[in-house]
């Protein structure tokens, strides 16, 4: 399946996987950045983000990796990152949003400041 | 920690195992970590943001719950579908083992024995050996393996205890009405809800939808499982003899209940779908026969006291079994018409 055919993204798992882009994040780490990246617009419950992990992974976007910051009282903790898959889906739909801005910006005239 | 965090985390842990088995196996030990990182950063905002956790975590489980087996019953669908082409590449399904096989005939078994014993009216010394109290102990013992069959992912010999859990929650009006006092009518739905009960208790007991796809499933790779659980009402229908009085009725009983079960055992064992079900139609009629054998032996006018009536001319006779086994055999063969038109529809989108 062409990377495009899996664009646009759903806002929430535009973030998730926004979110896993720079390193591999376990779930509560994904939480957070995910809230902070949409400034608070997104705020997860816990059975939201594993169920959408749960598509992505079904999906082959992320995988599973071993915790890059482990906790000795955590034993299930697990990380998730970016796959190869994941990272061609990010960036189509970074492409498609930045074609979207591009040809909204040429249509609408600047508002004057 | 404080009491109030440690119960909702108790809470909450708690309500992980109503997810499907699945997802559960997979993520809850994971959420529970993340849910103790959320409530203790929230704890530490104070009491508010506890609550406004707990409104977003517990408000949404419901949906997420619900989600999660939907999305379970659609991978189980595709599965079902891939199967299927499996299946109908395969001439032959696996014969079950002889242990399988006499569970499938069980239920037969214990029904002619429950007729026996009805039939003996040892009630007068012994209450609880009438009727009402027999069927009711009968339908327990069909709803309970039913119930099993579910959680075993529904082998072939739960359609056996799904035809008599089906046929007996029909007649339950009559013998709960019986045992309970109450005065219920036929086909009034309270009567349905020990049936639907044991399928939600095994939906419970797995928590998954599995006993309920795996019970579509296989019908859908063997049409003529169907056919088995309508046989449960076949087999009431032979091994009853409601109001026969023959001086023979428990021969007949014995002879009929070992037949029908024999053909159920039979069909256990059967690898090929056409012989599985023509050892239906050929139980129905030899059921029918022995039936139809032991009116003959007794004289229903004397024993109702009724004007002499002119005997039936033998030739009547063979025609009303013939009758009766096309009618029904006509309706065993139901399912297997639905598997030919499936196959049929198949092969025409195959083209």
């Amino acid at each position: 399946m062409k990377t495009e055919q899996n664009t646009p993204l759903t806002e929430a798992t535009f973030f998730i996987l926004l979110s896993l882009s720079p390193a591999p994040k376990h779930g509560y780490a994904i939480m957070k950045e995910v809230k902070a990246l949409s400034n608070g617009r997104i705020v997860f419950s816990t059975g939201t983000l594993y169920g959408a992990l749960r598509r992505l992974l079904e999906q082959g976007w992320i995988k599973r990796v071993s915790d890059p910051e482990p906790n000795p009282t955590d034993r299930e903790r697990k990380a998730y990152t970016l796959t190869d898959k994941g990272r061609k889906i990010v960036n189509a739909e970074l492409e498609r949003l930045k074609s979207l801005v591009a040809t909204a910006q040429r249509q609408v005239p600047e508002s004057p400041s | 920690m404080n009491l109030i965090p440690r119960c909702i985390l108790t809470f909450y842990f708690q309500i992980l195992h109503l997810y499907p088995r699945g997802f559960r196996e997979e993520f809850a030990e994971e959420m529970k970590i993340v849910f103790r990182d959320s409530v203790h950063e929230a704890g530490e905002g104070g009491f508010l943001p506890l609550v406004l956790l707990c409104l977003r975590e517990f408000g949404g489980l419901p949906i997420n719950i619900l989600r999660e087996f939907l999305h379970e019953f659609k991978r189980k669908e595709t599965v079902m579908v891939t199967n299927d082409k499996l299946e109908t590449e395969s001439i032959a399904v696996a014969r079950a083992s002889r242990w399988d096989a006499l569970i499938g005939a069980l239920p037969f078994v214990l029904f002619g024995f429950d007729r026996i014993i009805a039939k003996l009216d040892l009630y007068a010394t012994h209450p609880y050996l009438d009727d009402p109290y027999l069927d009711l102990a009968f339908y327990i013992i069909v709803l309970i393996g039913f119930f099993w069959g579910l959680v075993k992912g529904a082998p072939r010999w739960t359609y056996s205890f799904l035809g008599w859990s089906l046929t007996m929650t029909w007649l339950s009006y009559w013998f709960i009405g019986a045992v309970t006092g109450f005065e219920l009518t036929q086909f009034i739905w309270q009567t349905w809800v020990p049936f639907f009960a044991v399928i939600a208790a095994a939906l419970a007991w797995t928590r998954s939808l599995t006993p309920l796809t795996q019970l579509v499933m296989r019908v859908w790779q063997d049409w003529t499982l169907l056919s088995l659980a309508m046989y449960a009402f076949i087999g009431l229908m032979m091994m009853d003899y409601d109001e026969n009085h023959s001086p023979y009725l428990i021969a007949f009983i014995i002879t009929t209940t070992v037949a029908i079960s024999t053909i159920v055992w039979a069909f256990m064992r059967s690898t090929r779908a056409l012989h599985r079900f023509a050892l239906l139609v050929a139980g129905f009629v030899i059921g029918n026969a022995i039936n139809w054998i032991s009116e003959t032996t007794w004289d229903v006018a004397a024993y109702y006291k009724l004007p002499p009536q002119p005997p039936m001319p033998w030739y009547d006779a063979v025609l009303d079994v013939i009758t009766m086994a096309g009618f029904w055999g006509l309706i065993l063969l139901l399912p297997a018409l639905i598997g030919l038109a499936r196959s049929s529809v198949k092969e025409t989108e195959a083209n």
